[in-house]
């Protein structure tokens, strides 16, 4: 094998391919050696008609999960794949310095125009010009078939070039909206019922009486508590608005349609110590802490018990099962340390929430305060279709029924079973749910926005 | 902070704090989880912070929930691993600066080593080093003897380093800690975890703590069982 101060080996082959429509990928199938899965990609999309993928594929994959450096990627294209390019591959990877293999394919060029994510090709290809100009055989002879292709910008999981490239440790600039000034400028307010700033005023710690918490986020959780346990019979205790601080002040008690996103805050008549907060409404994870703030600052931390509802995508449901077979909705559960050991989680009937998967928005908050201030706690995460989920401001629809049966199971565990809930839930306040259209209350707002 | 145990002025005054940043393949999350796995740290609070994402989930080394950020301590090697979780919201940077410089001086951190990684191409020759290191007058020289860095200059800007490289000119330029030096080290994104383990041994020589370098056969985080995604399906080849 040649080799170059790049530490590129170069092996040199003559082989004609056709074209032919590669296969589409999942985006999650990227995740993994990134480049080399990509790379696969485009040799699948030059194979002959015909010729079995299969070999070149699982070289690329293991050549980039084993190559242990991955600063560059591997590509060849050959008529005879099953034979000529897994040994060619196997060769080079057994000097124990491979980089970059390539093989000659006047076709090449065109393939590239379509990598558009893969930094590391971009490195090859520097490279590979830099040997273009010294070197005199044919393997560099794709490179005059076309416009060369352009260096592709690097693409991080982790980080935005723009954040540390162009931040220059100046003051924020602005909350999600981009108007506001986070660090200056409150972005939710709390309005309390009359009722509620009286109870305040009268107790010694200025608390509500609540010794149990059920918050849900998202429509589908909102729609479940409000079947199975808030009921007809609720007063309205207060609500939270998120990203209209200029004027200072939330929404009004009456503004209960669904485009006026108030976070609402009820009691239970019938069970009084049992307070339920719909946060309908998305709530940036910008405004997250405050939120959880606001919403604890009126009770008594140290006596309460707490449970958040909420949905992820099915999609970013993390498991050793291919996305492609997993079957929602998927109800799991985390619980903080203090509700573990109180003992209150034995025998409840809902899986705990298998690693590396995250809680993400206000239910990780909640649950993260809960758990640095000892309080029982637990979020119960349903996995549902994306459409189901918790999403953009503007989408009004009423909750997906299936999305809301998703919760049954927590019916069954601390603390939402001593909130004594219905199941199943009265069918009248369900289609009412489902029914609910924007404006329902019977403003006619949405004809002026 | 919030913790079970004490944490008044003084405790940690001789400790070196180690602070990874969200960067290029999180490589210093990574290698920060390396460190209190192989250096048997135990968690000891969270740093309820406004300025992190959100984040809540399983312990990754089988205890408690973690959250956004939590404190690692180990008194027998008198180090503490300040682990994030997450990113650090867009529209909130300087106040994560102010926050981490304030903890810092809090907690009276003797010393502070930032963890951080940067893009391959922005190394100056590729036969450099891929292991950077800058260091602060407090902290001039940071590697012991027989260790190849690239030595970093303070003002130099990298690109992939996230907030690990204002974090690092702003604890330079303060009176305390008394030293600061920042890790580095130059990849690409894909599977990193062997970058992080790079990154994790050459913390454990700059600390002259042996014991922190990975153990091979030692089980890795849970939270890094599916870090990369699950398997691709067999009927894609």
């Amino acid at each position: 094998l040649k080799t170059d101060p790049f530490e590129v080996a170069w092996v040199q082959g003559s082989v004609q391919v056709r074209r032919r429509r590669s296969q589409q990928w999942p985006g999650e199938r990227l995740k993994s050696a990134a480049g080399t899965l990509v790379l696969a990609r485009l040799l699948d999309g030059a194979a002959p008609d015909g010729a079995s993928s299969r070999p070149v594929s699982r070289a690329a994959v293991a050549l980039g999960r084993g190559a242990g450096r991955p600063s560059h990627i591997a590509f060849f294209a050959a008529a005879d794949r099953a034979a000529g390019a897994n040994s060619t591959v196997a060769a080079a990877a057994a000097a124990g310095r491979l980089t970059v293999v390539i093989l000659e394919n006047p076709d090449m060029s065109r393939c590239w125009r379509r990598c558009y994510s893969l930094s590391q090709a971009s490195c090859c290809l520097e490279a590979f010009a830099r040997q273009a100009a010294v070197a005199t055989n044919s393997c560099f002879s794709m490179a005059a078939d076309g416009p060369f292709p352009k260096r592709l910008p690097e693409f991080s999981r982790a980080v935005d070039d723009s954040e540390d490239s162009d931040w220059d440790g100046g003051e924020d600039q602005g909350g999600d909206s981009g108007r506001l000034k986070a660090s200056d400028v409150r972005s939710c307010a709390m309005r309390l019922s009359p009722a509620a700033r009286q109870q305040l005023a009268a107790g010694d710690r200025r608390v509500l009486d609540c010794s149990t918490l059920l918050v849900g986020v998202g429509p589908a959780a909102c729609g479940f508590l409000t079947a199975c346990v808030l009921g007809d019979d609720a007063e309205i205790l207060g609500l939270i608005s998120c990203g209209f601080p200029e004027a200072g002040l939330a929404n009004s008690l009456g503004q209960t349609a669904l485009g006026d996103f108030g976070c609402f805050l009820y009691r239970l008549k019938c069970n009084p110590q049992v307070l339920v907060c719909h946060a309908a409404a998305p709530v940036p994870p910008a405004d997250c802490h405050e939120f959880v703030e606001l919403l604890l600052s009126v009770l008594d931390v140290e006596s309460l018990d707490l449970a958040v509802l909420g949905t992820q995508p099915l999609t970013s449901f993390q498991s050793a099962e291919p996305a492609s077979s997993l079957v929602g909705p998927l109800l799991r559960c985390l619980r903080s340390s203090a509700m573990l050991g109180q003992g209150k989680a034995a025998g409840d009937a809902v899986q705990q929430l298998e690693p590396p998967n995250l809680l993400t928005g206000l239910p990780a908050q909640l649950l993260s305060v809960c758990q640095m201030r000892r309080v029982p706690a637990a979020a119960f995460v349903a996995f549902v279709a994306e459409a189901d989920c918790d999403g953009e401001p503007h989408r009004l629809l009423p909750p997906d029924p299936a999305a809301m049966a998703a919760f049954r199971p927590a019916l069954a565990c601390q603390p939402l079973r001593y909130c004594r809930p219905a199941w199943p839930p009265n069918s009248d306040r369900v289609m009412r749910l489902l029914c609910r259209q924007p404006g329902a209350n019977g403003s006619s707002a949405y004809l002026y926005t | 902070v919030l913790s079970d145990k004490s944490i008044g002025p003084g405790k940690w005054s001789d400790y070196t704090c180690v602070l990874p940043s969200v960067s290029v393949g999180n490589v210093g999350q990574l290698a920060a989880d390396l460190i209190i796995s192989s250096g048997r740290l135990y968690s000891v609070g969270y740093w309820h912070s406004a300025s992190l994402t959100p984040v809540c989930g399983p312990g990754p080394f089988g205890g408690p929930p973690c959250t956004a950020a939590e404190l690692w301590e180990s008194e027998q090697r008198r180090i503490v691993v300040l682990q994030l979780r997450s990113p650090v919201l867009a529209c909130r940077r300087r106040r994560f600066l102010d926050e981490a410089c304030n903890l810092i001086a809090e907690c009276g951190f003797a010393r502070v080593l930032l963890l951080a990684s940067a893009w391959d191409s922005s190394r100056r020759e590729p036969s450099c080093p891929s292991l950077g290191l800058a260091g602060s007058p407090g902290w001039p020289n940071p590697a012991p003897e027989g260790l190849e860095f690239e030595s970093l200059e303070p003002e130099r800007r990298l690109s992939g380093v996230g907030l690990a490289g204002p974090l690092f000119r702003r604890l330079a330029a303060d009176s305390r800690p008394t030293g600061t030096a920042l890790a580095c080290l130059f990849c690409s994104e894909g599977d990193n975890s062997g970058h992080a383990g790079q990154l994790a041994e050459a913390v454990a020589a700059i600390l002259g703590q042996p014991g922190l370098a990975p153990v091979p056969g030692r089980p890795l985080p849970s939270s890094w069982r599916l870090l990369y995604g699950s398997r691709p399906v067999e009927g894609l080849y």
